[in-house]
């Protein structure tokens, strides 16, 4: 049913926009699932938002939560791609035939994933504006991402939200559990206290390097006992920023014991442009764009398919 | 003052300019992120080794230097000739459009052809440059004047603002592709390859030496239309040839570099500042001037964010906006 709603409505219908789309679609009647002994209320970005029913139509946007829902064995009917993955597909992911997958390029396919009728909206980071919200709001709970635009949140705390809404707790924990202990596996006593950097090089401009031991890929190395590069930490500190600008002749500030390189924008004959590049002290692992994202956003899928991508690196850098 | 008086007070000043040319060379290849003395740079050009990581610096920043060299020139350049033909002060290369024709050919190379090495597109870039100018000449000659300055200028606004909303176009609905793009937009002589310097020297070698050539005709020009015929000068002729000469420099120094503004703009204001209106001596100063500039804010670009550095595209916007301000507010520019 058509239903030209007005954008801009009170907070408070927006608040309990799930009471509204029940009300107003004879459709999203029919689809409300079980109510939720305890209405589980998220913190986000654009405020706040409780979710009553067990849902069953959810739209993912953003790789994290994608693979929170797939892992929580449930299928979403609709996704977002990432368009710079290699063929637009996620190694890790087996995406339900059924679901739609809609393009980001465009910027956030609002009217899509409307006419998905969802009863769950999921995302980390592409939705960036209140106004985009409150339409998505609107039609379905919505949870945004985090308050800063660049935090991560912890991927744990994704699949812990998402037992709660849908009334698996255990299964939830259980997951939590068994990634951690696939992390926890790859310990080796010869990563602790041994230095990782996580950086790129931006053929034909610069280096950017991850300059923050909170990142969401610096957690992953920690877990394995290891320590953020502290040149790069310092670079961190005095700018303020979590990632750092640095020039192609700065070869010595990527000496990490363990440096996850990737190239974006060329192939491996670019590192050519890094005087000294080849002759770095630790173990380099030039990773593909697909084990940085997964390492960069982790989720319970992604880590450890980037874990199994590093594994013979960090063996080595283990070894030495 | 006598002609033979003008020139040699002017023999000097282009000297001196070729020793800053040496200089801010030297300099592109001594300063920078990582700092190498000038004598390891003597060393490494004595007897290089390819362990000695130095070296290797020094060694990545010869192509950046010559990319420097002949982009700075061929800019320099560039500018001046546009000028002279279009007799606009405020024209630079990119009044023709050259800079929206090769923009828009390397979107395409990337998002229709999948292109993504810079070899590969620099002949995109080159060859969009060319059809672009090419295109905007035709356009501005139509009707009864021909080609006159400000129909070229006219017709290189709005082809420039066609271009660049289809550019913008093709950007927004495809972001890998915008992913590739900005960073070859931003103008920068990071990670110039030497066998890409070298494939793009000799257009910009040739385009050098006519443009050398052509200080006689741009003065007859400058004169006027009517004055021009009547020393025999075949007016429409002599434009399309020298706008052909700033073309290819352009368009060989957009592909190696992406889109450098100010450096074709500011360099022939500073060359007539020191020369007054005769081409002859606007020609060379400018091709002096501009790789000073150039390499001059590359440098500074290398060592005001350590350990990052700002691409030389960003510093020119920088010290390039003020510095043309300050020109015109001095003084009247130098007439055309």
């Amino acid at each position: 049913m058509l239903h030209h709603a007005k954008v801009l409505r009170t907070a408070f219908l927006l608040v309990s926009a799930a009471f509204v789309a029940g009300a107003c679609g004879a459709d999203a009647q029919e689809s409300d699932g079980l109510a939720l002994a305890e209405p589980v209320t998220v913190e986000h970005r654009f405020g706040s938002t409780t979710i009553e029913h067990v849902p069953e139509r959810i739209v993912t946007i953003d790789l994290q939560w994608t693979d929170t829902i797939l892992a929580m064995g449930v299928e979403p009917v609709g996704y977002t791609v990432d368009s710079f993955m290699p063929d637009t597909t996620v190694p890790w992911q087996e995406l339900p035939s059924g679901a739609k997958a809609m393009s980001l390029d465009d910027g956030l396919p609002v009217e899509e994933i409307i006419a998905l009728d969802p009863d769950l909206i999921l995302a980390s980071f592409s939705i960036t504006d209140k106004e985009t919200y409150d339409l998505l709001a609107a039609r379905a709970p919505t949870i945004a991402g985090p308050p800063s635009a660049d935090e991560v949140t912890p991927w744990q705390e994704l699949v812990r939200t998402a037992g709660d809404f849908l009334d698996e707790k255990d299964t939830a924990e259980q997951l939590v559990a068994d990634v951690e202990k696939t992390v926890t596996d790859a310990e080796q006593p010869g990563l602790v206290g041994k230095t990782f950097l996580l950086a790129q090089y931006v053929v034909g401009d610069g280096i950017t390097m991850v300059a923050d031991e909170k990142d969401g890929s610096s957690l992953f190395f920690n877990a394995l006992g290891m320590e953020l590069f502290p040149p790069a930490l310092a670079e961190g500190r005095r700018t303020g920023a979590t990632r750092a600008q640095v020039s192609t002749e700065r070869a010595d500030l990527l000496a990490a014991d363990l440096l996850v390189f990737l190239v974006n924008g060329g192939d491996e004959s670019d590192l050519a442009d890094i005087p000294g590049f080849d002759a770095l002290p630790g173990t380099v692992a030039i990773a593909d764009y697909p084990t940085v994202v997964g390492l960069n956003t982790p989720s319970p899928l992604s880590l450890p398919y980037s874990l199994e991508q590093l594994r013979p690196s960090l063996q080595e850098a283990a070894g030495t | 003052m006598t002609m033979a008086a003008t020139k040699r007070s002017l023999v000097p000043g282009l000297v001196i300019l070729a020793v800053a040319v040496v200089a801010v060379a030297l300099l592109s290849l001594t300063l920078g992120s990582r700092a190498v003395g000038l004598d390891a740079v003597v060393a490494a050009a004595r007897d290089y080794q390819s362990g000695n990581s130095d070296h290797q610096v020094i060694a990545n920043r010869l192509p950046r230097t010559l990319a420097g060299l002949l982009v700075g020139v061929a800019l320099g350049l560039a500018g001046a000739v546009m000028q002279g033909v279009t007799r606009n002060p405020l024209a630079d290369p990119g009044l023709l459009g050259v800079n929206a024709g090769a923009a828009l050919a390397v979107v395409c190379a990337i998002s229709v052809f999948g292109i993504t090495a810079a070899t590969g597109f620099v002949w995109f870039a080159f060859a969009g440059a060319t059809v672009v100018a090419v295109l905007v000449y035709a356009v501005g000659s139509a009707g009864r004047d021909g080609a006159t300055p400000v129909k070229l200028a006219l017709a290189g606004a709005a082809v420039s603002a066609a271009l660049t909303s289809v550019t913008t176009a093709v950007l927004l609905a495809d972001a890998s592709t915008f992913d590739r793009y900005r960073f070859w937009t931003v103008g920068s002589l990071t990670g110039r390859r030497l066998d890409l310097v070298l494939t793009l020297a000799p257009f910009i070698g040739v385009g050098i030496v006519v443009a050398l050539c052509l200080g006689r005709l741009l003065n007859a020009l400058s004169l006027g239309d009517e004055l021009a015929r009547g020393l025999g000068l075949r007016v429409g002729l002599a434009r399309a040839g020298a706008a052909a000469a700033a073309v290819v420099l352009c368009g060989a120094a957009t592909a190696m570099t992406g889109p450098i503004w100010f450096v074709g703009l500011v360099v022939p204001h500073l060359a007539r500042l020191l020369t007054g209106p005769d081409h002859r001596w606007i020609l060379p100063y400018s091709a002096l001037l501009g790789p000073v500039l150039l390499l001059a804010a590359d440098v500074l670009g290398r060592l005001v964010a350590p350990p990052g550095e700002l691409q030389v595209g960003i510093v020119l916007a920088f010290v390039g906006a003020p510095f043309l301000i300050v020109l015109i507010r001095r003084r009247r520019a130098v007439e055309l």
